[in-house]
């Protein structure tokens, strides 16, 4: 416990979701966003076939859940993530029918059970779990005490030890079946490292020999008037907002995280070559609309050529800032299986 | 989420895991992956989480591999490999061992039997009781079948007379066949060296090495050399060159001959290889019972009928008409010295030949007066 303590996050606090998209909000972060149920969207409507059928593959009755209460986690699920939709969308009988099935309804039962406090339930999940979860935390945390450590916090808390208003709470209760449960725990055990190291690498030491101090680098003087100046940076923020939502990622993981192509290529799911050209067409198609918008700025094409040879250290740009625009395109490139 | 970029607010780990495991649907995709492009945390969170997917089950299977055995023997699994593979090279050379020395109870069947297969002594020994006139001919028959067939039933008297003649004057039938049983020893048993001989090639037989050896050991020791020690050169000699066409057969052969040599040495011949069969039993029979008044070794005999002729080591040519006891010298009328003399009985009757060493040939109807051919 003196893990997450030391961070500060309960188990509750960084698993709740909020409205349509899952985003949760870290402690420091704005209050919970209460979910709010699709009126249109409603589960009462699945065919009593189907969700007998759903009943008997998610094996429910193995650990006690009642056919009601295994239907009011269905309708829990269905309305928080609007069965898969965008907000407001209105989904079809098809459309719910796909999104029930496609649910991981054996571990979503295992998870609601092992929340509600079932015996049977937490034996399974020890047995199935513990484990490949502290082996997780190894890999994870590079370190095999501190893997241990991060996956007995974890587990403690998923057992409910923090309670919250008198009542139990467990991270297992929001899980919600799309994805595997593994993967869930997985992703969970990554997000208490990150915002654990995320909070203690700001921590410096105080006994820092005081010849150890550098002063800081001399700013260099702007070699190109500042009218030049500003025109290229309109012109980069103006690229950089036409850009996908992949394509920011992707400069974004490989450009300011350095990760490498076999590290983005994993996360999309496609070859890392398909990664490289994706990359390669990306930076392409951005420097030809920065000069582009040069161009339409008022620049000749040859003083727009020119102007991409400033050092980028004299422009004042925010990349960060300029990476957080959306544009509703996906990556479309074929996953590999 | 907002269009404005709020980065206090991050996807959950279920839609964070979601994304990782493409469930998402293509607008919550879009919305994480816009997210994912200003956010470093949850960037990194995504990639832990796929490197713990990544490693995790490569360490679990290590971890199962390591679990220890719960049995008192399972620690004794690996020690059964090599014992296994112990086993079983055991079994495969007790199976196989006695195939590999099978031929070895052969050899030692064989080696005896040199001794009664040399042609010379299967012959009947020429004795006082026997008429001489038809030996001859059946010893050259029997000779030159000998070299074949090689009957083991006449060895008992041929040893003496092996072992106790020191004269070079010797056949190459016995030599040739002792090719043949050197070869036997090497060829899969048969039980018969009958028919082993008869596998043999006529270039395995022939003796061609043997002769020139020696015609070189007789010209410069002239008959000092001992019997055994020729012989042993001679076969040592010849061994590479009936061995070739078996050169796998070279090592076997080697540790034979020896034995051999002791054996087949005072029935080598020089040049025999080269005469007909009869004219070669005929020498045979006659270079081991030939006592010359010079008191030399004949080194060439012929005879026809009852009229013999030999040449001993200096070249007199001596003549006998009642088969060897008694020898008168044939006067010299020919040029250079005589190295042989040989029986042509196809031109009508017996009529000798005689070679001088300058290579002149004489001929003569009785022996004694000899004219050049």
């Amino acid at each position: 416990m003196a893990y997450l303590e030391g961070v500060g996050i309960t188990p509750s606090q960084s698993v709740e979701v909020t409205a349509v998209a899952g985003v949760s909000a870290l402690p420091e972060s704005v209050p919970e966003a209460i979910p709010e149920a699709n009126p249109e969207a409603n589960p009462d409507t699945i065919h009593e076939s189907l969700l007998n059928a759903l009943f008997e593959e998610s094996g429910a009755a193995t650990y006690g859940l009642a056919r009601q209460e295994f239907t009011r986690i269905l309708e829990r699920v269905a309305t928080v993530q609007n069965f898969g939709l965008a907000a407001g969308a209105q989904p079809s009988r098809q459309q719910q029918e796909s999104f029930f099935r496609d649910l991981k309804l054996i571990d979503l039962v295992l998870a609601r059970a092992c929340a509600g406090g079932h015996e049977g339930a937490w034996e399974h999940f020890l047995a199935a779990y513990r484990q490949p979860l502290t082996r997780a935390a190894i890999a994870i945390t590079g370190s095999e005490t501190l893997g241990r450590d991060l996956a007995d916090q974890l587990y403690a808390e998923l057992y409910g030890l923090t309670t919250r208003d008198g009542a139990r709470r467990s991270p297992l209760d929001s899980y919600k079946g799309r994805g595997s449960l593994f993967g869930w725990l997985r992703t969970t055990l990554a997000q208490r490292h990150v915002d654990h190291h995320r909070r203690t690498h700001r921590e410096l030491p105080l006994d820092d020999p005081a010849g150890s101090y550098e002063p800081p680098a001399a700013v260099p003087e702007p070699v190109k008037p500042a009218a030049e100046m500003q025109l290229l940076t309109k012109a980069i923020e103006e690229a950089f907002a036409r850009c996908h939502a992949e394509e920011r990622f992707l400069l974004a993981a490989y450009y300011m995280d350095g990760r490498t192509l076999q590290e983005i290529a994993h996360v999309f799911h496609v070859h890392e070559a398909t990664v490289s050209r994706k990359l390669r067409r990306v930076t392409g198609d951005l420097r030809k609309q920065v000069v582009k918008n040069l161009q339409a700025s008022g620049l000749s094409k040859r003083a727009a050529q020119e102007a991409l040879g400033i050092d980028p250290r004299d422009l004042e740009l925010n990349l960060k800032k300029m990476l957080q625009t959306s544009s509703p395109n996906a990556f479309t490139e074929k996953a590999v299986s | 989420m907002n269009s404005t970029p709020q980065l206090d607010l991050h996807p959950d780990a279920d839609s964070l895991n979601d994304f990782i495991e493409q469930a998402l649907s293509m607008p919550e995709r879009e919305q994480i992956l816009a997210h994912l492009a200003a956010c470093s945390r949850c960037r990194q969170v995504i990639y832990l989480a796929e490197k713990a997917a990544e490693e995790a089950p490569v360490l679990l299977t290590a971890a199962r591999s390591t679990k220890p055995s719960g049995t008192w023997y399972g620690n004794w699994r690996l020690a059964w490999l090599p014992a296994a593979a112990l086993a079983a090279a055991l079994a495969l050379v007790v199976t196989f061992y006695p195939r590999h020395t099978a031929p070895a109870p052969e050899l030692t069947k064989v080696t005896p039997e040199r001794k009664m297969t040399v042609p010379t002594p299967a012959l009947p020994q020429p004795s006082e009781d026997v008429p001489h006139m038809p030996v001859p001919s059946v010893v050259a028959k029997s000779t030159d079948k000998a070299t074949k067939l090689a009957p083991p039933s006449h060895a008992p008297s041929s040893e003496p007379v092996l072992l106790a003649a020191p004269t070079p004057s010797a056949e190459p039938g016995p030599i040739a066949f002792s090719y043949a049983e050197n070869n036997t020893a090497q060829s899969p048993p048969t039980g018969s060296l009958h028919g082993v001989a008869q596998q043999q090639t006529p270039a395995q037989l022939k003796p061609e090495t043997a002769v020139a050896t020696w015609q070189q050991q007789q010209a410069m020791n002239a008959g000092t050399l001992s019997t055994n020690t020729y012989a042993t050169q001679a076969i040592q000699m010849k061994m590479p060159a009936v061995n070739t066409p078996h050169t796998s057969r070279t090592s076997s052969f080697t540790a034979v001959a020896p034995r051999m040599a002791k054996q087949t040495a005072p029935t080598g011949s020089f040049d025999t290889s080269m005469q007909p069969p009869m004219a070669r039993a005929t020498a045979s029979f006659a270079t081991k019972s030939i006592h010359l008044p010079s008191g030399l070794t004949a080194i060439s005999t012929s005879t026809s009928g009852h009229r013999t002729l030999a040449i001993d080591l200096a070249g007199a040519l001596f003549f006998s008409d009642d088969t060897a006891p008694h020898w008168e010298q044939v006067p010299q009328q020919w040029t250079g010295r005589a190295i042989q003399v040989r029986v042509q009985s196809d031109l009508g009757g017996a009529i000798f030949k005689l070679t001088s060493d300058n290579g002149a040939v004489w001929m003569s109807d009785d022996g004694k007066t000899w004219t050049a051919r």
